[in-house]
């Protein structure tokens, strides 16, 4: 009995782990606020994220970028559930992170990708606050 | 019981070695890990062997408007990117793929496009790539793999 007592501690922490809702992961949670603190700092009447303002980001058309390359869509699929595909037929895993845990967990490439997207799609960089919004909208799906 | 079995599993890649068309062109794998990790997220990864340095340099040297995308990396990234690319070039190295790919550059003006290297050009234009595409469906010439589904183990067969 002694032995078997660490046992279902340690399936019921794992049982945890898995029930837990995908957005509560430190490291996709750390990122957040990371955007949430530069928000900050760029405009002090910053009020929080907002997930219908990242649904925009992520499916409107933009302005600005590769005229052939007008949204988050073009490559990313028309909603977040599905998979996606670059221009040169490459598969892209589906973006919610419901669907897809390991997404956004990983700031350097969170920031690469932010960075070459947003280039792309809007001919500049986002704001900590579209990539707060967007990052909002894709732990919400 | 344990020679027997390695015995079947030598004869099984004996086998499958053999069943590939031995006019199949191959690719000596990619060794460096930042070629791997940062040129392979859009499209497969391409070996250097397909294009001579010249190209090589052209394309590493603005990654930021590559092809119409950002595709743009950190400097240590890309100078260790850059220095495999042109070390393994059509026009450097000296494997079988390599010289099959320099064939025809001549002085040609710079090419940042596999699909028009001669090599390409003489392989797919004909009757039999063309309902490949059609029947195939697919998105762009560079989509090696939607053809050749080994391209990756730099395996291309006709
Ligand atoms: C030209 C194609 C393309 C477009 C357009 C595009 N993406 Fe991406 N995106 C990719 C590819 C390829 C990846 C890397 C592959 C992967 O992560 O599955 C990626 C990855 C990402 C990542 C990193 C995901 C992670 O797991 O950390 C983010 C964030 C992202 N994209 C956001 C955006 C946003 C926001 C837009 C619109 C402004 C956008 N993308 C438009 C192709 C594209
Ligand atoms: C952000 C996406 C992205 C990344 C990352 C990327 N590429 Fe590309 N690449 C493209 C696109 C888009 C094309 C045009 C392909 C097409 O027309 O289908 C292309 C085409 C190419 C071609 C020409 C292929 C042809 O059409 O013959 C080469 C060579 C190439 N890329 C090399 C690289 C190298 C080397 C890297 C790594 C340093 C890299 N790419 C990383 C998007 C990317
Ligand atoms: C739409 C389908 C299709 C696509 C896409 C395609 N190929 Fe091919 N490829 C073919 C066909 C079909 C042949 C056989 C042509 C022949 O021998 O007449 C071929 C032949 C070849 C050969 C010669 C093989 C041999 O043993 O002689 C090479 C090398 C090759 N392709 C490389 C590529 C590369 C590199 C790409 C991507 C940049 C590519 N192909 C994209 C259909 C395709």
């Amino acid at each position: 009995m002694k032995h078997i007592t660490p046992l279902i501690v340690a399936a019921a922490l794992i049982a945890g782990f898995i029930a837990a809702p995908a957005a509560a992961n430190p490291a996709r949670d750390a990122i957040v606020a990371g955007f949430k603190a530069e928000a900050q700092a760029a405009d002090s009447g910053f009020a929080g994220f907002s997930a219908d303002r990242g649904r925009a980001i992520f499916e409107n058309p933009h302005t600005g970028g590769e005229p052939e390359i007008p949204s988050c869509t073009t490559c990313h699929g028309k909603t977040p559930f599905g998979s996606g595909e670059t221009r040169t037929g490459k598969k892209i895993d589906p973006m919610a992170v419901s669907k897809n845990p390991e997404r956004y967990t990983d700031p350097e490439k969170v920031a690469k990708w932010f960075r070459r997207n947003c280039n792309t799609v809007l001919g500049r960089e986002c704001t900590p606050q579209e990539k707060g919004d967007y990052l909002t909208f894709m732990m919400s799906q | 019981m344990r020679n027997y079995f390695l015995i079947l599993l030598l004869a099984a890649t004996a086998m499958s070695a053999l069943s590939r068309p031995s006019a199949a062109e191959t690719f000596p794998p990619i060794t460096s890990q930042a070629v791997n990790k940062e040129c392979g997220d859009c499209h497969m990864v391409y070996f250097a062997e397909m294009l001579p340095r010249r190209s090589w340099i052209n394309i590493m040297k603005d990654l930021s408007n590559h092809f119409g995308e950002d595709a743009s990396i950190d400097t240590k990234a890309k100078s260790e990117i850059l220095t495999y690319l042109v070390n393994n070039a059509s026009d450097v190295a000296n494997n079988r793929a390599a010289r099959k790919w320099r064939q025809g550059l001549g002085a040609n003006p710079v090419t940042e496009r596999i699909i028009t290297a001669p090599r390409f050009i003489e392989k797919h234009d004909d009757s039999e790539f063309t309902a490949m595409w059609k029947k195939l469906g697919v998105k762009s010439k560079s989509d090696c793999v939607a053809c050749h589904k080994e391209a990756q183990q730099g395996i291309f067969e006709d």
